[in-house]
Formats: structure tokens, sequence, C-alpha cells
């Protein structure tokens, strides 16, 4: 887990939250991302981390990773991983946002929100971990 | 997140401020399940103050909404604005729930 990116391993748990977003946020400093990108750094972050917490570790227990890296000019590379259960959120069939009220599906709309908000968004599975990468500016 | 509830017969008002994520979005959920199971048909949200909103805040939204529909009532929506409208905008969440500018306004229309 080198690939020069910055690191920070905390339990996969939504106290953790917090700390990983003051981290990612050093990470968008550093990059220098103007101020109006760091909410939608909050959010690809979150729903990320926050699948993780519910699903990656049925049993409990379980670390979740971030790293970040400088991409470019005002663009950063964040990675989030996991060492659960295999999933690839990209594969997710995308939620019907036309529906009417009754038949809206409730899920589906974190993930979406992350494609619709980063750069680029790139999924892997190495070494017994879930990685997902995601770039933003 | 802070979460200020004020009630008048069946109609509540709840002004949000600060950030709805996963964390604090069950504090919003358990404010207002009490106020549905307690006779209230139609919440009035004020969200002006509201900064940030993730997809955890648009579920308890699109299940209140459910709910309240069910009752015959309704979620209004007063003074979304900035990352929070980017939010429900993009998820074509917005057309869902009637828009206003003041939870006043909102009330007035009840």
């Amino acid at each position: 887990m080198d690939d020069g990116l910055t690191w920070l391993q905390l339990p996969a748990e939504m106290a953790s939250l917090a700390r990983f977003t003051e981290f990612a946020r050093e990470g968008a400093k550093a990059a220098g991302l103007p101020e109006s990108s760091f909410a939608r750094l909050d959010l690809i972050l979150e729903e990320a981390l926050v699948n993780i917490f519910r699903y990656a570790y049925p049993a409990g227990g379980g670390q979740a990773i971030v790293g970040y890296a400088v991409a470019g000019p005002n663009c950063l590379r964040v990675d989030v991983c996991d060492s659960g259960r295999e999933f690839n959120p990209l594969e997710r069939q995308a939620p019907d946002l036309n529906a009417a009220l009754d038949e809206r599906p409730i899920g589906g709309l974190g993930i979406f929100l992350v494609q619709s908000m980063a750069e680029s968004v790139r999924y892997f599975r190495e070494d017994g971990r879930n990685r997902l990468s995601f770039q933003i500016r | 997140m802070r979460v200020d509830c004020s009630r008048q017969g069946t109609v509540a008002v709840v002004t949000l401020a600060g950030r709805m994520d996963a964390k604090s979005a069950p504090e919003f959920d358990s404010a207002c399940e009490a106020l549905l199971k307690d006779g209230v048909t139609h919440l009035v949200v004020g969200m002006s103050e509201l900064q940030y909103v993730s997809s955890m805040g648009l579920r308890s939204f699109l299940v209140l909404a459910k709910q309240t529909k069910a009752k015959g009532g309704g979620v209004l929506l007063c003074g979304m604005r900035g990352f929070v409208k980017e939010v429900f905008d993009m998820t074509n969440v917005t057309p869902l729930f009637a828009l206003f500018d003041s939870t006043e306004a909102a009330v007035a229309s009840i």
C-alpha cells in the first residue's frame, strides 16, 4: 500500500467518518482544490466509507483505509480500501431517477452521486482488497 | 447537525442546521418519526441553514415523503440552497417535493 499515497487506517465504523473526512481535507488543501469542492469530496468519501462500514464486514470488526495523493494541478486522487467481502459498487444498476414517489427507489443514490461528482472513479480487486479510486477537482 | 421542532396540530416545523451525514441523519429520522407517531401529517422542513446532505439524508427525506403521503399529508421543503440543492437536483429528488422560500409560506399553504 505505498503507491506514493498518504494513508490512514481506522476501524470500519461510523465513528471513524469525521477523522477520515478531516484527513481527506488535508489532501484537498495539498492539491489546491477550491473550497467549493470540499462538500463534493466529503460526499464521495462518505458514500464509499458508509458502504464499507455497513456491508464489508458482516461479522463486525475490520478496517477501512483511505489514501490520497495530488494527481495534478487542482486535482486530488483518493483511494478507499477494505479487506472485506468482494464488492464492486460500480456494477450496481443505476437507480430510476424518473420514477414517481411511490416507485422511487430509496437505495442506489449514493454511488450515483459518487459517479456524478467525481472526475473519474475506478474499482480494483487486488490482494484480497476492494479498492475504489477516484479523482476530484 | 441541529434539529429544532415546533408543532401546531397536525403540522410540524422542523428546522435543520449544519451537516446531515450518515452519522447525523438518524437524528432527523427519529425526531420526525416521533412527530408522525404523535399525529403529525405535514412536515415543514426549514433547510436554509443546512449546508450538507449525503445519500443517507436523501433516504430520510424519501422515506418521510412516502410515510406522510400515506397519511394524506406531505413534506414541504423550505429555503433549500447551495450544495444541498445540488444533491437534490442531481438525483432528481427535488420534483418529488413541494418547495417554498420560507417555512411561513409553507405553513400558510397547508
